[in-house]
C-alpha cells in the first residue's frame, strides 16, 4: 500500500487504511441522501433503519468475537473501550483497594489507565514477561491474591508481535473467579479470537487497527452472567446506558464491515502475511549482526521486530523517506527513549537502540518486501560504515566498550 | 523522523562529508571520542596535522541524525585551521549553524568534547587502538 506515490507503508501496527468496501459502506450513512438518520430516533423508518444497520454491525464484530450481539458495546477506539473495562469493573466492584494484574510490556493505553485506578486506592502487580515478550499463565497465577478482582493483558503485543497464551491464562483466572480483561487492539481480524475459548470477561478492539477508520471501537463486555460496569459517561442512555451519546452509524457500521471482511480472509490473510514477513526477515538477516525480537517464527503475522546493531533506529528511519516504520522505541529528534517493551524483555541497550519494528497488512506485496529489504539494508550499510561501534566489532572488540571510553 | 530535522541537519546528514576513517596507512591520526550512552550517541573523531601544520579530520559517529550531521560539519570545519583555532570551539557555533533543536544541543557538547581529547590525545583508555592512530 503506498500511502503517497513514493512511500512503502510497513507500519501496519500502528494503524491501518480504510478498506474501500469499508468505505463504501460508510458512504451509505453519510450525505443528505444516505441512510443518516439519528438510530435512536424509533418514531420514523430512516430511525430504525439506521438501528437495524448498528445491530448488523454489532452482530458482526460479535462473529468475529465469538459472543452474543448484545455483548458488544461501541466505544469511540480501544483506549476507551480499556478505560471504561477497567476503570468501570473497578467502580463497579465497590470493594476497597482491589488488587488488579497486568504486564509491564502492556500498551500505555493499558499501563496508564492501571496507574489512574492506583491513585483511586488500587493495589497494583505489573508482571515481568517471558523472554518471548509474553506473560504466563505460570505468571498470572503465582501473582493471584484473595483480593484480586482483575487481570488484565494484551492479546498480541504491539511492539514484537508475541502473542500471550490467553487460553491458558484465562483458564487460571476463571478458576480462581478473577475477572479477565483482554486488550485485543493487535490482535482483532489477524488472528483468531474466540472469547469463550479464552475465558475472557472483557475484551476490547480499535477499529482502525482493522481496516475500519479512527474514532470506533467496541469493548466486549460477558453478559451471561452478566459483569458489572459503571460507566464513565452519563446522558442518554444510548448502549444501554453503558457509553451514552448519539451512536455513529457511519463509524460503527465501518467497523462492522471491517470485522466481516477480516473474518472471511483470517486464515488466508495470516497464511501470507507470515510468509512475507519470514521473507523479510530472511532479507534483513542476511545484513549480519541482525537480531530478532520477540518470538522466532511464532507471533502474530504481521510484525517484526528487528535490532540491526551496531547503528541508531532514529538514524535508520531518517535514512529511508521513503518506507513508513517505525522505532522499538518512543523516538524524538534528539535521541531514542528505550521500549518498555524491550526494556521489560531484558534486552541489552544496544539491541534498544537499533530496534525497528516493520508490520504488513491487507496491501503489503512482495516486491514491497523486496524494496523495503533494499531500503533498509542499503541504510544500514552505510551507516556500519560510519560507526565506530561497527568499526569495533569487524576489529574484533566489544563494540559496547566503546561507550565507557568515551565518557 | 526527518520531518522534525533543520534542512542544514538532513543535507549533513543524507551527504555527511568527512564520514569514516582515513585510508589504511594515513600517519599521524589522533582519536578523540566522546559519548553520551543514555542518549546512545558516540562521536569518534581522527584528527591530523597536515605537512603545512594545520589540521584535516574525519570521524565516525552513532546516535541520531543531528550527530551524524555534526560530526560532518565539524570536520568541514576544522579543515585548513590551525590548532589554536581548533581549541576556540563553542557548541554554540555547532548548535547555530546546524539550526540544533534545544533538545540536540548535546550533540555539539560531543563536537566540543571530542576535538578537544583529540587535540589533547587522551580520549580515554581506548585512545588511539585503532592501527594507524597515535598519541599526541
Amino acid at each position: 500500500m503506498r500511502s503517497t506515490s513514493d512511500t512503502v507503508y510497513m507500519d501496519y501496527a500502528a494503524t491501518t487504511p480504510v478498506d474501500p468496501r469499508v468505505v463504501a459502506r460508510m458512504l451509505e450513512f453519510l450525505g443528505p441522501r444516505a441512510l443518516f438518520a439519528n438510530a435512536a430516533s424509533r418514531g420514523h423508518a430512516a430511525g430504525r433503519r439506521a438501528a437495524a444497520a448498528v445491530e448488523d454491525a454489532r452482530a458482526q464484530v460479535a462473529a468475529l468475537l465469538g459472543c452474543a450481539a448484545e455483548e458488544v458495546i461501541w466505544t469511540s477506539g480501544a483506549t476507551e473501550a480499556i478505560n471504561l473495562a477497567l476503570k468501570g469493573v473497578v467502580r463497579a466492584a465497590r470493594v476497597r483497594s482491589p488488587h488488579l494484574i497486568t504486564g509491564r510490556t502492556e500498551h500505555r493505553a493499558v499501563l496508564d489507565t492501571f496507574a489512574a485506578l492506583q491513585r483511586e486506592g488500587c493495589s497494583i502487580t505489573c508482571l515481568e514477561p517471558g523472554a518471548d515478550g509474553a506473560v504466563t499463565a505460570d505468571a498470572v497465577a503465582s501473582a493471584l491474591r484473595p483480593e484480586t478482582l482483575l487481570v488484565s493483558l494484551m492479546h498480541v503485543n504491539n511492539e514484537t508481535g508475541a502473542i500471550c497464551d490467553l487460553a491458558a491464562v484465562g483458564a487460571v483466572t476463571r478458576a480462581r473467579g478473577v475477572l479477565l480483561h483482554v486488550d485485543a487492539a493487535q490482535s482483532a481480524g489477524r488472528i483468531p479470537l474466540d472469547v469463550s475459548a479464552m475465558n475472557a470477561d472483557l475484551l476490547s478492539l480499535s477499529g482502525h487497527k482493522l481496516y475500519a477508520p479512527k474514532g470506533v471501537g467496541a469493548l466486549y463486555r460477558r453478559g451471561f452472567p452478566r459483569i458489572a460496569l459503571e460507566p464513565l459517561l452519563h446522558g442518554g442512555g444510548q448502549e444501554r446506558g453503558y457509553r451514552p451519546g448519539t451512536v455513529p452509524v457511519h463509524q460503527v457500521v465501518a467497523l462492522g464491515m471491517a470485522c466481516a471482511l477480516a473474518a472471511e480472509s483470517l486464515q488466508a490473510e495470516q497464511a501470507r502475511l507470515r510468509a512475507l514477513r519470514e521473507r523479510l526477515w530472511y532479507g534483513l538477516a542476511a545484513l549480519g549482526a541482525v537480531e530478532r525480537n520477540g518470538p522466532a517464527a511464532g507471533g502474530a503475522p504481521h510484525i517484526l521486530n528487528v535490532s540491526l546493531l551496531d547503528v541508531d533506529a532514529g538514524s535508520v528511519l531518517a535514512a529511508v523517506p521513503g518506507l513508513a516504520l517505525a522505532t522499538g522505541s518512543a523516538c524524538t529528534s534528539a535521541h531514542s527513549t528505550p521500549s518498555h517493551v524491550l526494556m521489560a524483555m531484558g534486552l541489552p541497550p544496544a539491541r534498544q537502540r537499533s530496534a525497528v519494528r516493520l508490520s504488513l497488512g491487507r496491501w503489503t506485496s512482495a516486491a514491497e518486501v523486496e524494496a523495503a529489504v533494499a531500503a533498509v539494508g542499503e541504510a544500514v550499510v552505510h551507516l556500519r560504515a560510519i560507526s565506530p561501534l561497527w568499526a569495533a566489532r569487524q576489529r574484533g572488540e566489544d563494540p559496547e566498550a566503546m561507550w565507557q571510553a568515551g565518557a | 523522523m526527518s520531518g522534525e530535522f533543520s534542512p542544514a541537519i538532513l543535507e549533513r546528514f543524507r551527504s555527511p562529508s568527512g564520514a569514516g576513517p582515513w585510508p589504511a596507512g594515513t600517519p599521524g591520526v589522533r582519536v578523540g571520542r566522546a559519548a553520551d550512552s543514555r542518549r546512545g550517541a558516540l562521536l569518534e573523531l581522527h584528527l591530523r596535522r597536515r605537512p603545512d601544520g594545520r589540521f584535516e579530520a574525519r570521524f565516525l559517529a552513532v546516535g541520531p541524525p543531528a550527530l551524524i550531521a555534526a560530526g560532518a560539519w565539524l570536520s568541514t570545519w576544522i579543515d585548513g585551521r590551525e590548532g589554536r583555532e581548533l581549541s576556540g570551539l563553542a557548541p554554540g557555533l555547532v548548535e547555530r549553524e546546524l539550526e540544533l533543536p534545544a533538545d540536540c544541543v548535546y550533540c555539539a557538547v560531543l563536537c566540543q568534547r571530542a576535538l578537544e581529547r583529540a587535540l589533547q590525545g587522551a580520549s580515554g583508555p581506548t585512545c588511539g587502538r585503532g592501527p594507524d592512530s597515535e598519541r599526541l
